[in-house]
């Protein structure tokens, strides 16, 4: 397995940058000195142990200015014309056909004009509809691509492109291939996190898979409806014993565990193991402090929302702030963008649901001096029909002030993380359908993620059944108008 | 040392421009000879953009203006209109003008090219469009595998003589030691007896010795000791078990389907194949036959009804959402990975880059499966006995499969020709077919297999992988690389099982050195050859290549007996050293390949929990049969998995994926594998349960009892410093006392007496790993049919309601949502209340038969502390009352919390332990416990 590839065991970091960019402190250092104590030496410990975790920090290819990710996942499609794509021939046209022959998934009718009011924001004047006021207010940070576009106008292959890069097949996630790429920040949480409040999003956890890359790399899914730590991730807490009595054990454990290890000269996986236990230790009090929102000031809770938004944001900023390398956070399970019907209302509700929360994540992340580092993404799997979708019974409540699918044209923004603020790039045909100048597909938009975390994307391999694979496939080029 | 380098998986960047220049070195008609470099720069940026944006119109199938630009030849000659390149001013060349849009002939005609791409193309105008010879991937630059080693017959090479033969106990340790030699190095001293032992029990088993077989063995000082031990060992039905796992990784076992839209997710009979192949390994069944019953037992010369189970090998993969090209490109994939360790699938869509697969040989393989289909009905493994429950089920079974036999005549069309609402509506009604099927345990056993269409299918080739492109006709016929040039097409129906043939013969040279190399690669924890899954020309050849070919010869002439390649291999000298480190060799041969000691190894998932519970007692050695919940106390290879959603433990310990054929397991450390240990009930009652155990608990003194703990975990005696560390340890872990908040979400049984306002509250007792109940077995003695799961549950008699009872974490204003359901259209229904505090009803309703009702209640007020029931009782009588309630409890104020009674569904949390529990807890999590030296 692996066994051409050049050992890439030098990009393993010195003990001491691991101590450090892990945020270990005591508990670490304290196991280093017990191994020194018990005439393992200082060194060796960490370093060669960390070979064994997968997610010990890794460099990229060349430097960048991205280092996390926040993916906001509209997952259903958020109609373009509607928020950030103002589309005033489409207006003109409403009631009446195009000039179009686009095949859309379902049956669909005339033009109709968006409800929502578009106005200018910023430094930049580039127009927001009123569903996102809050957001609206960072358009300076914010590059919005006009101009996106996918394969097909079905949900399940569309979800599986934008987050594996191949609509049907079994491939590793962006978020796994980052993470196997980088490692993670903070070997105390896991490096890539998808949350999703309710239950799941179609296509389930293959929205985050690891594919062929090991386990290890999974996101980690957080139903972040409950609030209960032990609920969020697995095994977290112990009932069996106060902590107290549980430092005790592990100390037993560790001293059994290294008796063991003197007898067998040192062994790096034996070694790895030993110090699994003291990250587990220190894992527990970590997440409890990651996830408890109640330790944020008033202000800062008040600012993102009381709202299962708000929380699953602000949990978003702290996981970021803490050096988890990838968060995921979906709108809710199912699909709940997917407006065939009443897309003023719903479009209303749902955008009136997270547009604080991703406002406030936002201003906090730039005040934080995090938003540099932080990549923020904002999309669904793709767009809605500028024209109205007609009534087919099963598949929509027939009441013709909805919008179908569409894939050939649809608008994501990315902030922060070494892209152009208050930049656009890319536009729809006059009416927003269709994708028409400097058009960027999903595999480019990959591209172009991978090139602001310091990737090379058609480098970033991994052999698997003969093959190199990648996250772009055979495609993708980055799109360079919009580095900062 | 190579679990190291398995260990650090970033490894492979491997520009590709390398891979590129490999193939592209091909040769050329005229003019200027293209360099590697510039034939890269085209495959790479040039040739995509034409295939997809050029082809079209200047291509294969139409030529506007005469224009094609599918090849060197066709791109000289111009268009109509002339040249389309000016070698001597690129700039001002037709194709550029038009690329960049200046002039009349924009092209693409309708969308521009994106900037970066159309600069690519010009970039190579100017370089003087280099172009390959050939259009495509042709087979005539396909790498010359004539002399790639995996593609070689398998010679019988002759044994090396060695200096030191007494070392010798095995003609394999020739081999080994001869290389050794050659290095000035020596083996390793044979580790002791203990060691081999447990080496040898879990490499055959997956489980540990007992202390007394240890100690048998080590008594043991007459000849043959350790091979008798092997002789046990293969003999005893957890081989099976043990070496059914490695067979399942390959076969990419799963439980479900994947990701589905309406059908039922679950396989009901995927465990037939599982259990088959389990029994297969038991009885030794010859190799060549192994594979031939996986790949067409319904053909196969003399196989029993019951070996159709083997073709799960086939039917048991990801579902694609019913994706026909997928479903065979998995079958392909499973078959040439796992039986010959060729890359196959990676001839979908253009010719292998690497090995010699053209794309016709993948479509040929293609028209094999395209041609075989899975019956509706599955067969029968066996007749159905006559019992009433048998009965019972099959009645149910006709109903249900009745109802949707009735709606299809009612709409007077065949199923494929429904639309909307009505193919909702049918397959909703299949998907009960199908589930009655998964969760009835009276379903008889049933065969997922393939059989032959009437008519086979004639394959074309699809180009780029696309059937709506489709290419020449390919007959149906096994690959050239093996075949060679006597290939003939396949003659009989499908050709499947002349395929089977042809992979399962001794002619093969991949199949048998695939095998051997598996087997040793599962006892030494690293292959012969490093890459299991692919022996093409990119792999490593073997540093032991005359051993590989002496063990696949002698495994062949051994009438493929896996069961004497075990034997062969373990009672080498070879297999029996020590695994002790040493310094000089750990620097010149770090990842061991010349075998100068025994790997040490971590146990995997399944010997690490099937070990937890041999310690504790508690493994239930049930053989075969459905799959168990993985928190059950059932051998972890009957554990169900779920590939879609596999729950996150199997994750966590580098599980192999259910999703394709897994050569080798990773083999990753990570915290979360340390909280599993330190934290999940799971391990926390393995430690409970240990010093339950009777003879534990007899025993009088501290020392007695530790030395009991070790003997049962370690199988051997503490030493002095141990036990005092260890008692140490005891005397100071009383366990504190801590306050804790009652649990959120509890379930029992009881009663609920209206008129008095009080509910009689009892905890259920047994958890199943999936559901809540009287005791192991349904209906318990004592309760009846009392059952909480998850999604709903089943009452018992009138005085024993199941009740599902939340307790409020805080004061709140709250609002319940859920819909009850009864499927069985028996019986006299189910009724439901919702009372609070044990006193008030707050909701209350009845199904008389089958149906649903939504279970609303609007708004209650709750303190913290106040509990709320979900009361579930049958009526007058219980029979068929198996009912769904998954009740919602929402905060109307705040943050709308929402209790979600499947969401906050759980078995008992972790047990408090005491200071001894605390103390066998921490050997169980020991190094000691998991690695095999």
């Amino acid at each position: 397995m692996n066994h051409h590839a050049p050992s890439l065991d030098d990009r393993f970091l010195t003990r001491r940058d691991f101590l450090h960019k892990c945020g270990m402190g005591m508990g670490a250092l304290a196991l280093t000195k017990i191994m020194a104590g018990l005439g393992m030496g200082e060194a060796g410990a960490a370093e060669t142990a960390a070979g064994f975790n997968p997610l010990t920090p890794k460099a990229a290819h060349f430097p960048a200015k991205a280092k996390r990710v926040i993916h906001l996942f509209m997952n259903g499609g958020p109609s373009q014309v509607d928020s950030f794509d103002p589309k005033p021939t489409l207006t003109k046209y409403h009631g009446k056909p195009l000039p179009l022959d686009l095949k859309t998934e379902r049956k669909t009718g005339a033009a109709l004009g968006s409800p929502f009011k578009f106005r200018k924001y910023g430094q930049s004047g580039i127009e927001v509809s009123e569903l996102f006021p809050h957001t609206a207010q960072s358009i300076d940070d914010i590059c919005v691509i006009r101009s996106m576009h996918a394969d097909v106008p079905n949900h399940e292959p569309s979800l599986l492109l934008m987050n594996c890069g191949d609509a049907r097949q079994i491939r590793p996630s962006m978020g796994s291939w980052v993470t196997y790429g980088l490692g993670t920040e903070n070997l105390n949480l896991p490096g890539f996190i998808s949350m999703c409040p309710g239950g799941m999003p179609l296509q389930e956890s293959q929205n985050w898979q690891a594919g062929f890359l090991p386990g290890a790399f999974q996101g980690t899914y957080l139903n972040t409806k409950n609030t209960d730590l032990e609920k969020l991730i697995e095994n977290i807490r112990n009932t069996s014993m106060s902590s107290r009595e549980q430092r005790q054990q592990l100390d037993l454990l560790l001293a059994m565990n290294q008796r063991h290890l003197q007898r067998r000269q040192q062994d790096a996986q034996l070694e790895a193991r030993v110090q699994s236990f003291e990250l587990a230790y220190r894992m527990q009090m970590e997440a409890d402090d990651a996830f408890d929102i109640t330790r944020e000031p008033s202000p800062i809770r008040a600012m993102y929302g009381d709202g299962v938004q708000g929380r699953q944001m602000l949990i978003a900023r702290r996981l970021v702030e803490r050096g988890v390398r990838f968060v995921q956070v979906w709108h809710g399970d199912g699909q709940p963008w997917d407006s065939h019907d009443d897309l003023e209302v719903n479009h209303r509700r749902l955008a009136g649901d997270c547009d604080q929360a991703i406002g406030a994540l936002l201003r906090d992340l730039k005040q934080r001096g995090l938003l540099d580092e932080t990549l923020v993404i904002w999309g669904g799997e793709f767009g809605r029909t500028p024209v109205v979708e007609m009534p087919t019974p099963g598949s929509n409540a027939g009441k013709i002030n909805g919008r179908d699918h569409n894939h050939y044209g649809f608008t994501m923004w990315l902030a922060g993380g070494g892209v152009k603020g208050g930049h656009i790039h890319g536009a729809t045909d006059e009416f927003g359908f269709k994708a028409v100048e400097d058009r960027v597909h999903v595999h480019d938009l990959h591209a172009t993620i991978l090139h602001l975390l310091g990737f090379d994307h058609e480098k970033l391999t991994y052999r698997y059944a003969g093959r190199d694979f990648r996250l772009t496939d055979v495609h993708g080029n980055v799109v360079r108008e919009i580095l900062a | 040392m190579l679990l190291r380098r398995i260990a650090c998986p970033v490894k492979l960047i491997v520009p590709a421009a390398l891979a590129l220049l490999a193939l592209s070195a091909g040769g050329r008609a005229t003019g200027v000879v293209p360099t590697a470099e510039q034939l890269a720069f085209f495959e790479r940026h040039v040739r995509p953009v034409l295939v997809e944006s050029c082809f079209k119109c200047h291509g294969p199938e139409k030529q506007k203006q005469g224009l094609r630009l599918d090849s060197r030849e066709a791109v000289q000659k111009g268009s109509d209109d002339g040249p389309i390149l000016t070698p001597e001013n690129p700039e001002a060349s037709p194709l550029v003008r038009a690329l960049r849009r200046e002039g009349d002939n924009p092209m693409p005609p309708k969308e521009k090219l994106p900037p970066g791409q159309a600069d690519l193309l010009v970039q190579w105008v100017k370089m003087g469009a280099p172009y390959p010879a050939t259009p495509g991937v042709a087979q005539d630059k396909l790498p010359d595998a004539s002399k790639h080693w995996a593609f070689q017959p398998v010679r019988q090479p002759a044994e090396p003589t060695v200096k030191d033969a007494a070392w010798v106990q095995s003609p394999i340790d020739r081999f080994v030691l001869a290389k050794l030699e050659g290095k000035g190095m020596t083996p390793s001293p044979p580790a002791d007896r203990r060691t081999r032992l447990r080496r040898a029990t879990f490499d055959l088993t997956g489980l540990p010795p007992t202390a007394a077989e240890i100690e048998a063995f080590e008594n043991d000082t007459a000849d043959g000791a350790f091979a008798r031990v092997l002789d046990r060992l293969l003999a005893s039905p957890r081989y099976g078990e043990r070496w059914g796992r490695h067979w399942l990784d390959v076969a990419r076992y799963a439980d479900t389907k994947g990701y589905v839209f309406e059908e039922e997710r679950r396989y009901p009979y995927a465990y037939t194949y599982r259990d088959w192949v389990i029994r297969a390994l038991n009885e030794d069944l010859p190799y060549d036959k192994f594979l031939v019953a996986q790949i067409a037992a319904d053909q196969m010369p003399g196989a029993e009804s019951r070996d159709l189970a083997a073709m799960g090998f086939l039917t048991v993969g990801r579902r694609f959402l019913n994706n026909v090209a997928d479903i065979i490109d998995d079958r392909i994939d499973v078959i040439a990975r796992g039986t010959m360790a060729l890359t196959v699938a990676c001839a979908r869509c253009h010719d292998h880059k690497y090995d010699p697969i053209p794309t016709a040989d993948y479509y040929s393989l293609y028209g094999v499966f395209a041609s075989s289909t899975e019956p509706r009905d599955l067969p029968l493994l066996a007749a159905p006995e006559q019992s009433a429950p048998s009965q019972a089920f099959q009645k149910e079974l006709e109903a249900r499969q009745a109802k949707v036999d009735e709606f299809l005549q009612q709409k007077g069309t065949g199923p494929d020709a429904l639309k909307g609402d009505d193919r909702k509506k049918l397959a909703a009604l299949r998907k009960k077919v199908d589930a009655w099927q998964v969760e009835s345990p009276d379903a008889p056993p049933r065969a997922m297999v393939l059989n032959d269409l009437p008519k086979p299918v004639e394959p074309r080739i699809f180009k780029r992988g696309k059937s709506s492109t489709p290419g020449d006709a390919v007959p149906r016929q096994f690959l050239q690389v093996v075949a060679g040039k006597e290939r003939r097409p396949f003659q009989k129906g499908s050709g499947r099982l002349e395929l089977a043939q042809a992979i399962a013969s001794r002619d093969n040279p991949l199949t048998a050195r695939v095998a051997v190399n598996r087997v040793w690669l599962h006892h030494f924890g690293a292959g012969l050859v490093r890459t299991p899954g692919d022996f093409g020309v990119r792999s490593d050849p073997p540093v032991q290549p005359e051993l590989l070919d002496w063990l696949a010869a002698r495994f062949v002439a051994d009438g493929w007996s896996l069961k004497k390649l075990h034997r062969l291999i373990m009672l080498s000298a070879t297999y029996q050293q020590g695994s002790d480190d040493r310094a000089d060799y750990q620097r010149t041969d770090p990842d061991n390949q010349l075998l100068w000691r025994m790997n040490r190894q971590r146990l995997g998932f399944e010997a690490m929990r099937d070990a937890l519970l041999a310690a504790s007692g508690r493994l239930d050695l049930t053989v075969g049969g459905r799959a168990a919940d993985v928190l059950s106390s059932r051998r972890t290879v009957y554990a169900s998995i779920d590939r879609q959603n596999l729950p996150g433990v199997f994750r966590t310990f580098d599980f192999a994926s259910p999703d394709a054929m897994t050569p080798q397991r990773f083999h990753t450390v990570g915290p979360q594998q340390a909280l599993f240990m330190m934290n999940s009930p799971f391990v926390a009652t393995q430690a409970q349960s240990l010093a339950a155990l009777p003879e534990f608990s007899r025993l009088t003194n501290d020392a007695e009892r530790l030395q009991f703990l070790y003997r049962r975990i370690f199988a051997r005696a503490a030493d002095s410093e141990e036990v005092r560390a260890g008692l140490q340890f005891v005397a100071g872990a009383v366990p504190e006392s801590v306050e804790k908040a009652p649990p959120l979400w509890q379930y029992g049984y009881g009663s609920f007496d209206e008129t008095a306002g009080s509910v009689a509250f009892t905890p259920l007792p047994h958890w199943t790993g999936a559901a809540w109940q009287g005791g192991p077995n349904l209906p318990d003695p004592k309760i009846g049919w009392v059952l909480l799961k998850s999604t709903g549950g089943h009452p018992g008699g009138p005085q024993f309601m199941a009740i599902r009872r939340w307790t409020a974490p805080r004061p709140a204003e709250i609002a319940i949502s859920g819909t009850l359901s009864r499927k069985a259209d028996v019986g006299d229904g189910i009724r439901a209340r919702v009372v609070v505090r044990g006193q008030s009803v707050a909701g209350d309703w009845t199904i008389e038969r089958a149906g649903e009702v939504a279970t609303a209640v609007e708004r209650v007020a709750v303190a913290a502390g106040d509990t709320v029931d979900f009361i579930v009782d049958c009526r007058a009588t219980q029979s068929s009352d198996a009912f769904g309630w998954v009740p919602v409890l929402r905060a109307l104020a705040g943050d709308g919390t929402a209790w979600n009674a499947q969401n906050g569904f759980d078995g008992p949390p972790a047990p408090r332990l005491g200071a001894w529990e605390k103390f066998a807890q921490a050997l169980l999590a020991s190094n000691e416990f998991v690695f095999v030296d």
